[in-house]
């Protein structure tokens, strides 16, 4: 495998094309930094880990939603910095960026142990979602809240929920943005909560007083005490 | 969960009465905020805010801002994308680069709804400083200091400017430079 972690050349690909009404396979250069058998090749995306954008928040690999029933799931070892490519100079040692997708590199074996689809580049409308269609599946409660309810093509990953066409698995838009916090009856309210910020539909109803706090995430809203500041229930919004 | 005129209305009058006389100790300026029934709409009539309109536009996240879900954004006027060193704003701004302008867009986009007399309240009961989490890589610290209220400290920390506009199920703040990354 290469030493260098910048080498990234061109393999051929195989995609599916069509023209004239016929469909046929043909070659096409995608730039990739995998060495195998006495060449570069292109692998398939293998999906394994956590999006970046759900391993920062140490909540495992599912929707937030569903996030609270797992214990303490420590990912952070596949953080990954959106921020590292803006500017030059400024990667993460652990990660690299090529068309669409960000790489986790072994930086000991330099050898590419898993990929991920990102939001905008992979996973971006028009294109067509890149795990098998039952990956990244969304709890009935989001399926709910993001769309009309189970089966209707709404897919997670990378911090945002889409709609994806059932049929053709073309992803047609971006129906959300969520921040992945995780929250827990019992347990303070995660960082960067300071703020009311019930949405305007609720907030008669979830008014802080001084019995009660709420706070809004992610389509819930949380009850906190406010004398010990705990999370004291977790309240749906749909039904 | 979409939010009709009437509400808006509402809202606002409470939001108004609760700056209330005390409006001029807070960063914010004695203008009233501003409504809209989506954010499309509301950046379109901002004026200022036409480069973060397209930036949302490429960056596909134009559905999921009018939306179930509930937002307060914190959008950079046109100024802070122009006065961008132009290879980061070419770089930004490349279709191959799309991630990264969600990344940058992502930081600045702070999960309910969170109204001028929201913050107002939140940052008197916590001695000038609140965390807002984002649906980006790192919370946000908000600081007031005298009548400024910063994204953050230093030289290159973002400023809100005037009033927010309610748009839909979000709050939309300006702000005068983006969200530098995290160094």
């Amino acid at each position: 495998m290469r030493t260098d972690r910048k080498d990234v050349r061109k393999a051929q690909k195989d995609v599916v094309v069509s023209e004239g009404g016929n469909e046929f396979r043909r070659g096409e250069n995608v730039r990739v930094r995998m060495y195998e058998n006495g060449r570069y090749a292109w692998r398939e995306p293998s999906f394994q880990g956590c999006p970046p954008g759900l391993a920062k928040k140490n909540n495992g690999c599912i929707p937030p939603g569903q996030a609270r029933k797992i214990a303490d799931f420590n990912q952070q070892e596949t953080r990954w910095l959106r921020y590292s490519n803006w500017f030059d100079g400024n990667r993460s040692n652990d990660w690299l960026y090529d068309q669409g997708y960000a790489y986790r590199v072994n930086s000991s074996t330099n050898l590419v142990q898993s990929i991920f689809p990102l939001l905008g580049g992979a996973l971006a409308g028009g294109n067509a979602w890149p795990q098998s269609s039952t990956d990244y599946q969304v709890s009935p409660y989001y399926a709910n809240f993001y769309g009309s309810g189970t089966n209707d093509g709404l897919r997670y990953a990378d911090g945002a929920m889409f709609r994806v066409n059932p049929e053709t698995q073309i992803i047609g838009s971006i129906v959300g943005l969520l921040s992945g916090d995780s929250w827990n009856v019992g347990a303070p309210a995660p960082q960067g909560y300071d703020l009311y910020n019930i949405p305007n539909d609720y907030r008669s109803q979830y008014a802080d007083s001084d019995d009660s706090a709420y706070r809004y995430n992610d389509g819930y809203v949380y009850e906190i005490d406010p004398t010990t500041q705990l999370v004291r229930k977790i309240i749906e919004l749909v039904l | 969960m979409r939010v009709g005129t009437a509400s808006i209305a509402i809202v606002m009058a409470l939001m108004v009465g609760a700056c209330g006389d005390k409006a001029s100790d807070t960063a914010q300026s004695n203008e009233a905020s501003t409504s809209a029934d989506t954010l499309a709409e509301a950046l379109g009539n901002a004026g200022d805010l036409s480069i973060s309109a397209k930036m949302i536009e490429t960056a596909q996240l134009g559905t999921a801002l009018e939306g179930a879900d509930s937002y307060t954004v914190f959008l950079p006027v046109d100024s802070a994308w122009t006065s961008l060193d132009t290879a980061e704003r070419q770089a930004i701004e490349s279709a191959e680069n799309r991630p990264q302008l969600v990344a940058v867009l992502r930081q600045h986009i702070a999960p309910g709804y969170v109204l001028a007399a929201d913050l107002k309240n939140g940052l008197a009961a916590k001695d000038g400083t609140v965390t807002l989490a984002t649906m980006g890589t790192t919370p946000i610290k908000l600081r007031r200091n005298g009548e400024v209220i910063s994204l953050g400290t230093g030289s290159e920390a973002p400023r809100i400017v005037g009033q927010p506009i309610v748009a839909g199920n979000n709050v939309v703040y300006r702000i005068d430079k983006l969200i530098p990354p995290p160094s």
